[in-house]
C-alpha cells in the first residue's frame, strides 16, 4: 500500500498553509494519521478543523503544502482526478448530505452502483446489509431522507459512507444535533463498526463524551497550528494553559468523570 | 475500473472433491465475474468444508455473497466448516452471518389501484386549490387592514421589490419587445405590401402591441424572472426555518414577505407594459423604415390615426391583474416548500408553469369580455 519509502502513515500532511483572503487559518501544519487509529480533531471555532478535514478528503485545496493519501502524493485537485483514492474513503457529512430524491436504500446503493459492476439484486442485498450494520431496519430503507429523524439520518449517512468498505472514514461532527442518548448510541455504533470493519477513522467533534469513549488520539488545533496531541488521558493533564482551558472546562470534567465511572 | 489498483487476482470459487476453495480478492470491485457463475451453480450437497486460506482480501460485499451462496445464517443449522480464514475474514463472516440471522421482514407498500390513485390525486388537487384560495383570502384581509392604516405598509420593502421586479427587468423586457416589433413588421409588412397597403403595418404593430403582445410578453417574462425568484426566495427561507423565525418573532410572514411583493409587482407591471409598448412600436418603426421604406414621420402619423385610448387602456388594464396572479402564485408555491432543497426546485418549476398558464387563460377571458363590451 505504502509506495512512499519509509512512511507508514495512511494520511500525511506536510507544511499545510490555508488562507482565506487575508485570514490565515493554518500555517505550516504537519499531521500524520496512522492506519487503524481513531483520530479526533478538536479546537475552538475558526481554528480550521473542518477545513483540515476537507483538505484530507480532497474537497479543499490548501494554499501551500503537500497532502499524501495512502502513500500517494496528491498533485491534482480536480474532481476528475484521484478517483481511485476517493473510492477508498467514506465521508459522513454533518447534516448527512443524503440525496433528497432517493430513498435511504437507494442512497446507500449509489456508490455501489457507480463503482462496481454487480447486478442490481446483489447491490440491493449489500445495501440492506449496510443498513443493518448501521442499525436501520429494511423498512427504514424505504423512507426518504426528509422523513428521517436526526439520529436515523446520521445512521443512514453512515451506512452510505461505509458502502464501499472504505479504508478511511471521515466523520464531521457525528454527534452534533443529537440528544445525549442518541449520541451515545451513535458513538457505540461507530466503535462497533470500527472494530468490525477496521477502517481508520478521522473525526471532527466537540463532543467531550465521544472524545473519551472512542478516540485513540486527539489533536487540539489553535493558533494556526496543532497545540497539542495525544490520548485524552494525556491531554486532560497537559500543562499548557491553552490546552487546559479546553480540556478542563466544566463540560470536559463532567465527561471525564463519566468515563472514569464507566471504567471502574 | 479498479483492476489496475488491485494487487490481487479476481475472486474465484471452485468445488473440488467436496471441498470448496475460495481465492483472490473478494471485494465488491472484483466480484462481478463471480456473481453470475455462483447464481448458476448451487452449492454441491455434502461439501461441508470451505477453504478460505487463499482469500487475499474480503469486504462485506464478498462476505455477503459467500454467506448467501453457502446458505449461512439463513436459519439453517448446518455443519459448514470454514477453514484457513485470516482473522479479519473470519470476523467479517461472523458479522455478516449475525446480520443475516436477523429476521428481515419487509412490508413493501402495495401499488395503489387506478381508483385509489385517482382519489389521491384529486384530494391533492382539492387540497392545493383550497390552500390557494385561503392564501388569496389572507392576502386580501391583510392588505385590507393595511389600507385602513396605510402607515403600516412596509414602504422600504415595497421600493426595494419595485427595483428588483421593475427596474432590473427593463433590459430584458425592452430587448424582447423590440425584437418582437421587428418580427411582426417584417412578417406583416411583406404581406401588406402585396396589396399596396404597406403603410398599414403601423396599425398592425401598434394595435397588436398595445392590446395583446406587450402585456402578455411582459407577463411571461415577469413570471419566469420574478415569480420564480419569489418562490425560490420564500422556499429557501422555509427550508432554513427563517419563515418560522419570523412567526416566532411575532412578524407575519405574509406581511413581511408577500404583501410588499404583490403591491410592488402590481405597480411595476403596468409601467413595464407601457415601456414594452414603446419598445415594441419602436422596433416596428425601425424595421418599417429599413425594409418597407416608410419614413418615421409617416409611420407616426399613421400610428396616431390608428391607435385609440381604449386599445391602450385595455392593454395596461390587464397588467395589474397578471401581476397579482404571478406574485400570489409565486409566493404561495414558496410556502408549499417542504424539507429539502429539491423541493425548492420543484416548487419553482410549478410556480412558473402555473403562472404562465394562468396569464394566458386570463388573457383569453379578457378578450371574451372586451369583445362582449365592444371595446
Amino acid at each position: 500500500m505504502a509506495t512512499s519509502g519509509d512512511s507508514q502513515a495512511i494520511i500525511e500532511l506536510r507544511g499545510i498553509v490555508t488562507r482565506f483572503g487575508d485570514r490565515v487559518v493554518h500555517e505550516g501544519l504537519d499531521l500524520d494519521v496512522q492506519p487503524g487509529e481513531v483520530l479526533a480533531l478538536v479546537g475552538g471555532s475558526g481554528t480550521g478543523k473542518s477545513t483540515l478535514l476537507w483538505e484530507m478528503t480532497l474537497l479543499h485545496r490548501p494554499s501551500a503544502g503537500t497532502v499524501r493519501l495512502f502513500g500517494q502524493a496528491i498533485t491534482r485537485w480536480d474532481d476528475a482526478d484521484n478517483l481511485a483514492v476517493r473510492r477508498r474513503m467514506g465521508v459522513l457529512f454533518q447534516q448527512g448530505a443524503l440525496f433528497g430524491n432517493l430513498t435511504v436504500l437507494e442512497n446507500v446503493a449509489v456508490p455501489l452502483r457507480e463503482h462496481t459492476r454487480l447486478t442490481a439484486a446483489v447491490i440491493k442485498d449489500i445495501a440492506h446489509l449496510k443498513l443493518d450494520l448501521a442499525g436501520l431496519t429494511p423498512q427504514d430503507g424505504l423512507l426518504y431522507p426528509s422523513q428521517l429523524s436526526g439520529g436515523m439520518r446520521k445512521r443512514a449517512a453512515l451506512a452510505r459512507a461505509l458502502a464501499l468498505d472504505p479504508d478511511v472514514l471521515f466523520l464531521d461532527e457525528p454527534t452534533s444535533g443529537l440528544d445525549p442518548l442518541t449520541a451515545d448510541d451513535f458513538d457505540s455504533l461507530v466503535l462497533d463498526l470500527k472494530n468490525a470493519l477496521g477502517p481508520t477513522v478521522v473525526m471532527v467533534t466537540h463532543d467531550m463524551d465521544s472524545l473519551w469513549r472512542i478516540t485513540d488520539r486527539v489533536m487540539l488545533l489553535g493558533n494556526k497550528r496543532i497545540l497539542a496531541q495525544g490520548a485524552m488521558a494525556e491531554l486532560a493533564t497537559h500543562e499548557d494553559p491553552a490546552v487546559q482551558a479546553f480540556f478542563q472546562g466544566p463540560r470536559a470534567r463532567a465527561a471525564k468523570a463519566e468515563y472514569d465511572k464507566e471504567r471502574v | 475500473m479498479q483492476e489496475a489498483n488491485s494487487p490481487y487476482g479476481p475472486a474465484t470459487l471452485e468445488a473440488i472433491d467436496g471441498v470448496i476453495h475460495c481465492a483472490g480478492d473478494w471485494t465488491v470491485a472484483r466480484l462481478d465475474a463471480l456473481t453470475p457463475r455462483l447464481a448458476a451453480q448451487p452449492r454441491p450437497p455434502g461439501s461441508s468444508r470451505v477453504d478460505l486460506s487463499r482469500v487475499q482480501r474480503m469486504d462485506t460485499g464478498g462476505a455477503l455473497l459467500l454467506s448467501r451462496w453457502l446458505g449461512l445464517g439463513a436459519g439453517t443449522t448446518d455443519d459448514t466448516q470454514l477453514t484457513g480464514a485470516a482473522p479479519e475474514v473470519a470476523d467479517l463472516l461472523t458479522l455478516v452471518g449475525r446480520s443475516l440471522n436477523k429476521e428481515r421482514t419487509l412490508v413493501t407498500p402495495t401499488e395503489p389501484g387506478a381508483l385509489e390513485t385517482l382519489g389521491r390525486r384529486s384530494s391533492v388537487v382539492a387540497h392545493h386549490t383550497l390552500g390557494l384560495l385561503a392564501f388569496i383570502g389572507e392576502i386580501g384581509t391583510t392588505t385590507g387592514r393595511r389600507l385602513i392604516r396605510p402607515q403600516g405598509f412596509r414602504w422600504a420593502q415595497i421600493v426595494h421589490e419595485l427595483g428588483e421586479a421593475g427596474h432590473k427587468a427593463l433590459g430584458i423586457v425592452g430587448l424582447l419587445t423590440f425584437l418582437l416589433g421587428i418580427v411582426i413588421t417584417y412578417q406583416g409588412g411583406v404581406q401588406l405590401r402585396q396589396y399596396g397597403a404597406g403603410v398599414f403595418v403601423a396599425d398592425l404593430v401598434g394595435l397588436s402591441m398595445l392590446r395583446e403582445l406587450a402585456p402578455i410578453l411582459t407577463a411571461i417574462i415577469v413570471a419566469g424572472r420574478t415569480g420564480s425568484a419569489y418562490t425560490a426566495q420564500i422556499g429557501t427561507m422555509q427550508v432554513t426555518e427563517e419563515v418560522d423565525a419570523l412567526r416566532v418573532m411575532g412578524i407575519q410572514p405574509l406581511d413581511m414577505l408577500v404583501i410588499p411583493k404583490v403591491i410592488a409587482l402590481m405597480i411595476a407591471m403596468p409601467l413595464l407594459t407601457v415601456y414594452a409598448d414603446v419598445m415594441g412600436i419602436l422596433g416596428g418603426m425601425v424595421m418599417a423604415n429599413l425594409q418597407l421604406d416608410i419614413a418615421y414621420t409617416t409611420f407616426i402619423d399613421r400610428l396616431s390615426d390608428a391607435l385609440t385610448l381604449d386599445a391602450y387602456l385595455a392593454g395596461i388594464g390587464k397588467a395589474p391583474v397578471f401581476a397579482a396572479v404571478i406574485a400570489t402564485l409565486g409566493c404561495y408555491q414558496g410556502f408549499q416548500v417542504q424539507g429539502s432543497a429539491e423541493s425548492v426546485g420543484r416548487r419553482t418549476t410549478v410556480s412558473v408553469v402555473q403562472s404562465i398558464l394562468a396569464v394566458i387563460v386570463i388573457d383569453a377571458g379578457f378578450s371574451v369580455i372586451f369583445s362582449a363590451l365592444g371595446i
